[in-house]
């Protein structure tokens, strides 16, 4: 019986924990409202169970089961699981272990639950372990080996499910069901492991994720209508060309085809070719697409077969040397030449700074290069071995960090960028340094992949044990932050000589105690968030700017959905309702920030919603009335905390109190806010990405939040 | 403004004349006026009158006109104030009870009678005569692709220009729509500099951006006063003062007039002071958050302990139609006078004073903490819920 009850609480904090990991910022352990015993948990009503139920809602969970073992609460956690494993162990008698075996054992045995789920038992699993003295890999395996059957039969449901969910379309509606649905479905699950609940709930996060390639949309000036679009990468001549010929014109096709041939290069050679294609004739009557495309084939068929596309953002201090490993890494990749370097050399040499050099590829303005400062987001695409990624090098200076949010707000993975020089580290990583302010912005934003490069080894002599020192407060912090170990890599280099960005280090003093990987390799080995192709198409405009000849061209991230030639789009906000014509859209009502979306589905135009807000380390409390800085993907909107709803419990999410005077430090609450004039929201539970917020004041990062409703 | 005649009752009854000079006057006119009160003052009226035979001819006649007042209504652009009311002393032109608009001249007095000359209203009328109070100053709040105009004079802020340009981002092969972009977003402020500002009158121009833009922005000012050899410019350059801001909106002006540099030039106008004690007011809510209080009913009830030492009120909530509502702060007002309590009444057209309108309108620090007052509240709260 006993037994029967433990398993059933483990399943309640697995969900607790998945509703939260991913909202849970910075702050202490707190674990207190767990004063009953757990055999009586499940019978009491406890209200932020349910609390948790609900919110459960916002944040679709399926990759975060894995994420159960919460960074934050990890020794907590830790010793729960201890707990937990003497309790299933009434059978199995653990051998007696030193005390730091124990801890490991404890780790170990964590990471295993995460991967395999629970339907091995505790002493099963331990046996294995310390079989195989440790060793996480190999005790996987082995355990993997013992009974592979059982695995395959649990997964083969859960593919299922996703196929089915590809082959209709979701609407937004569909979305907010489904998520209901799979809640339910953690209900009738708990008994099981956590890896069945995941069935349902994955399909949840799969809803909101969508490609991030940078795509194009012209609306060139010759007669006709449509928008259209060229993906990042068109790899596969015939396939592509064969999947598209049953909806494409011939003209159409033949313009793919010379597109479809060039290789990935940068932005500026994609527009080049884009404007070489004849513009088609399209007469598109009410209807929105011609012919329906069978999307997601070729979305494999372009995918599957090609490289993976990854978002990554460069962030850190200050002067850590960002865009100099970013710049050197590109050039050593071979996506700068030869000449240009040489030329950036020289210049640089001329005004004193040679060690820019590097930075130069990535500053283009006169006016970084004069300063040394990068002030906007720069953007280049490179490739790897597995995947395509385009790179976005974000300013390091305080006072850029609206810009930078603009580019993490695109990206799913990111690179954070230390300095490991004396002194270095230190004034990026206390309280003034953006190290700090970055890491939780990412975090906030939706990146949960991070590779941590400690750069400027060179000047400490490559020391084992400043990296090592580092990497230790680094990784407390993060953990707080709310990155798992698990998703963190931790990378010693050298921006400016170059050392283990791209191959192994040759230097003796680093290989003597560094085996891992290089930067890029590092880079590489980052998972590929899902993309909801079928989602309607959502696309935020981050810029506008002339095309050549006198086609206005925008450019952002696709954010969900899918965009092809001919496609009628909406353009909000400006209160207009557009559709993009080639010749028919007026520049001026083009903007940074706007969205181009679904005619069937606009994206939601508000003036006043609820969110729900993590308050982070300010000084000065957030009181209602408050003026704050917006900061939303591409936007950045003065906006108001119209009134403060109710004070949540920071883990738990429970009303602490209803209609609080202010907001301090490190709390969670409920609020209003109000825009002066429309902004396109999505609520975080409809499309994950779009849902996400910052507020600023006074040039610090006030809270991030969740729009959680929309009222006006 | 001048104060040219003072009469009022032990019980506060009463009249005053007032010549305003300028913009600012009209702004604390429609301070001091309420719906009730009689206003006379001179105004031009076309007159048509038929003579014996039948024909009629029109001319415009200067006449005096008394009206009870209704409505007001101020533009804060132009400083333009316009008053609506019924005659209540007929003449030779105007008949009784007929419903007249006025709109108040600059340098023509005007006689205000009212029934109740609070005290509020009475330090209000002092400060608007008090002639040393002047330090106009202009701010340009900017960012890339955004800037604000605004007049600050020591009870406004005035918003003169908007700037919103879309300046493409880095990256592109050529910078030159980048560039062309920025430039023409400078040549815009500069216009709209030249255009708003008087530099006769202006002490000093603030310059406010995050990042590097003032400083580009004042580079290419000056180069361009160089070329075109604008005297204007090159002969008030020390005038221009560059600040640091964290963004180019409009309410990051309260961060500039933090500023130590900038509090420095600015001495004592009432803009500095506000936004001084409203940081203050923040500061504390931080630190001590039982000393520091808002809304009405929290102020009263510390008022009630004796316990406040500074009270911030919104002009705004001096303009209230409700009278009772208007008697109740006023009487907050002198009672935290009366206990040697400090007021500062805020400009609801200041960026700190907009920021307060936006908690309530009145906040107040206290002398000790009172945790009681937030308590009580939520005993209360949880009794209505």
């Amino acid at each position: 019986m006993s037994r029967h009850r433990d398993v059933r609480k483990l399943d309640y904090d697995e969900e607790y924990n998945q509703a939260y990991d991913e909202d849970v910022y910075g702050h202490s352990v707190d674990d207190g409202d767990y004063g009953v015993s757990p055999g009586m948990e499940e019978y009491i009503y406890n209200r932020s169970r349910d609390n948790t139920q609900g919110f459960g809602l916002y944040f679709p969970t399926g990759e975060d089961i894995k994420e159960e073992e919460e960074a934050v609460n990890g020794t907590a956690r830790k010793s729960e699981s201890l707990q937990r494993s003497r309790h299933d162990s009434s059978s199995y008698v653990k051998p007696l272990l030193s005390p730091e075996d124990e801890v490991r054992l404890a780790s170990i045995l964590d990471e295993l639950r995460n991967i395999l789920g629970d339907k091995y038992s505790e002493g099963e699993l331990t046996e294995t372990v310390l079989t195989h003295k440790f060793e996480l890999d190999a005790s996987l395996n082995a355990l993997l080996n013992k009974t592979s059957s059982p695995a395959t039969a649990q997964s083969l449901p859960q593919r299922e499910k996703r196929v089915r969910s590809r082959d209709k379309p979701f609407t937004a509606s569909d979305g907010v069901k489904q998520l209901t649905l799979s809640h339910n479905h953690h209900r009738d699950y708990k008994g099981e492991s956590a890896q069945s609940c995941k069935a349902p709930s994955s399909e949840a996060s799969k809803l909101p994720r969508q490609p991030a390639a940078p795509i194009v949309v012209t609306t060139p000036a010759k007669g006709g209508s449509t928008p259209r679009v060229v993906r990042g990468f068109n790899v596969h001549d015939a396939e592509e060309s064969g999947a598209a010929e049953n909806n494409l014109g011939s003209q159409e096709r033949e313009s793919k085809r010379s597109r479809s041939n060039t290789p990935v290069r940068g932005w500026k050679d994609k527009d080049k070719e884009r404007d070489k294609d004849t513009p088609t004739v399209t007469k598109t009557p009410a209807k929105i697409r011609d012919k329906a495309v069978d999307v997601l084939t070729e979305y494999k068929e372009q995918r599957g077969s090609g490289k993976d596309l990854l978002n990554l953002v460069v962030v850190g201090h200050v002067d850590a040397g960002k865009s100099t490993l970013m710049g050197h890494l590109l050039y050593l990749q071979g996506n700068v030449g030869q000449r240009t370097m040489h030329k950036y050399e020289q210049e640089s040499k001329k005004v004193g700074k040679q060690s820019f050099m590097y930075a130069w590829v990535l500053d283009d303005t006169d006016e970084e290069r004069s300063r040394g400062i990068t002030v906007d987001i720069a953007q280049r695409m490179f490739e790897s071995e597995s995947k395509i990624i385009t790179l976005l090098d974000a300013p390091g200076h305080r006072d850029f960090i609206p810009n930078m949010i603009t580019g993490a707000a695109r990206a799913d993975v990111a690179v954070l960028v230390v300095d490991a020089s004396k002194g270095g580290f230190e004034a990026g990583f206390e309280s003034g340094g953006q190290t700090r302010e970055h890491a939780i912005l990412i975090r906030s934003l939706g990146v949960s992949q991070l590779a941590v490069s400690i750069n400027k080894l060179d000047s400490v002599e490559w020391s084992e044990e400043r990296f090592k020192n580092i990497k230790h407060n680094l990784r407390q912090f993060l953990k707080t932050v709310g990155f798992k170990d698990a998703d963190v890599v931790y990378i010693p280099c050298s921006g400016l000589t170059g050392e283990n960005l791209v191959k192994p280090s040759t230097e003796e003093r680093l290989c003597s105690w560094y085996k891992g990987p290089t930067l890029l390799q590092a880079i590489d080995q980052l998972k590929l968030p899902e993309r909801g192709i079928s989602r309607p198409v959502r696309m935020c405009v981050n810029d506008v700017y002339k095309g050549q000849g006198s086609n206005m061209c925008v450019s952002g991230r696709l954010d969900t959905g899918y965009v092809q030639n001919s496609d009628r789009l909406l353009l909000l906000p400006q209160g207009d309702v557009i559709t993009v014509k080639i010749s028919g859209v007026d520049p001026s009502v083009l903007h940074i920030g706007d969205f181009l979306c679904d005619p069937t589905h606009p994206i939601p135009l508000v003036t006043r919603v609820q969110a729900r807000i993590v308050v982070f380390n300010i000084t000065v409390p957030v009181i209602k009335g408050a003026q704050v800085d917006f900061h939303y993907q591409a936007v950045t909107e003065p906006a108001k905390i119209r009134k403060l709803v109710s004070h949540l419990h920071k883990t738990t999410g429970q009303i602490v109190k209803n209609k609080p005077r202010a907001l301090v430090k490190n709390t969670a609450a409920i609020v209003e806010l109000e825009f002066t004039r429309p902004l396109c929201l999505e609520l975080f539970r409809d499309f994950k990405e779009l849902g996400r917020f910052m507020l600023r004041t006074g040039g610090s990062t006030v809270a991030a939040g969740l729009v959680t409703q929309i009222l006006e | 403004m001048k104060l040219i005649h003072k009469e009022i009752d032990r019980d506060g009854r009463g009249k005053m004349v007032l010549v305003p000079d300028e913009g600012e006057d009209m702004w604390h006119t429609y301070n001091i006026m309420t719906e009730g009160d009689r206003l006379r003052a001179t105004t031009i009226r076309k007159v048509q009158q038929e003579s014996a035979t039948g024909s009629s001819t029109s001319s415009r006649v200067r006449t005096t006109i008394t009206i009870r007042v209704e409505a007001i209504t101020f533009d804060t652009g132009a400083c333009m104030l316009r008053v609506k009311g019924r005659n209540v002393e007929e003449n030779q032109y105007i008949k009784m009870g007929a419903y007249h608009t006025v709109d108040l001249e600059p340098n023509r007095k005007f006689t205000l009678f009212k029934e109740q000359w609070d005290s509020v209203t009475l330090e209000r009328v002092e400060n608007a005569c008090d002639p040393a109070k002047h330090a106009d100053l202009a701010a340009v709040v900017m960012q890339d692709g955004l800037a604000f105009v605004c007049l600050i004079t020591s009870a406004m802020t005035v918003d003169r220009a908007k700037i919103d340009v879309n300046i493409p981002k880095k990256g592109k092969a050529d910078d030159t729509q980048r560039k062309k972009a920025v430039a023409k977003f400078f040549d815009l402020v500069m216009a709209s500099i030249l255009r708003h500002l008087n530099f006769e009158i202006v002490k000093a121009v603030l310059i406010a951006s995050p990042g590097f833009v003032k400083d580009q922005f004042f580079e290419y000012l000056m180069r361009n006063a160089v070329q075109t050899d604008n005297k204007l410019l090159l002969e008030n350059k020390n005038k221009f003062v560059l600040v640091h801001s964290s963004s180019g909106f409009r309410h990051s002006l309260r961060e500039v007039l933090e500023d130590p540099t900038v509090t420095a030039r600015l001495a004592d106008t009432k803009a500095a002071g506000e936004t001084k004690a409203l940081q203050q007011f923040m500061t504390m809510l931080g630190t001590d958050p039982d000393r520091a209080y808002y809304g009405i009913k929290h102020v009263e009830r510390a008022n009630d302990s004796l316990a406040i030492e500074t009270l911030l009120v919104s002009d705004s909530l001096f303009r209230s139609q409700d009278l009772d509502e208007r008697r109740r702060y006023v009487r907050l007002v002198d009672n935290v006078k009366e206990n040697g309590g400090d007021v500062k009444i805020f400009s609801s057209l200041h960026v700190s004073g907009e920021q307060l309108d936006q908690m309530t309108g009145v906040a107040a620090i206290l002398r000790f903490p009172m945790p009681e007052i937030e308590e009580e509240d939520h005993a209360l709260d949880s009794d209505e819920e």
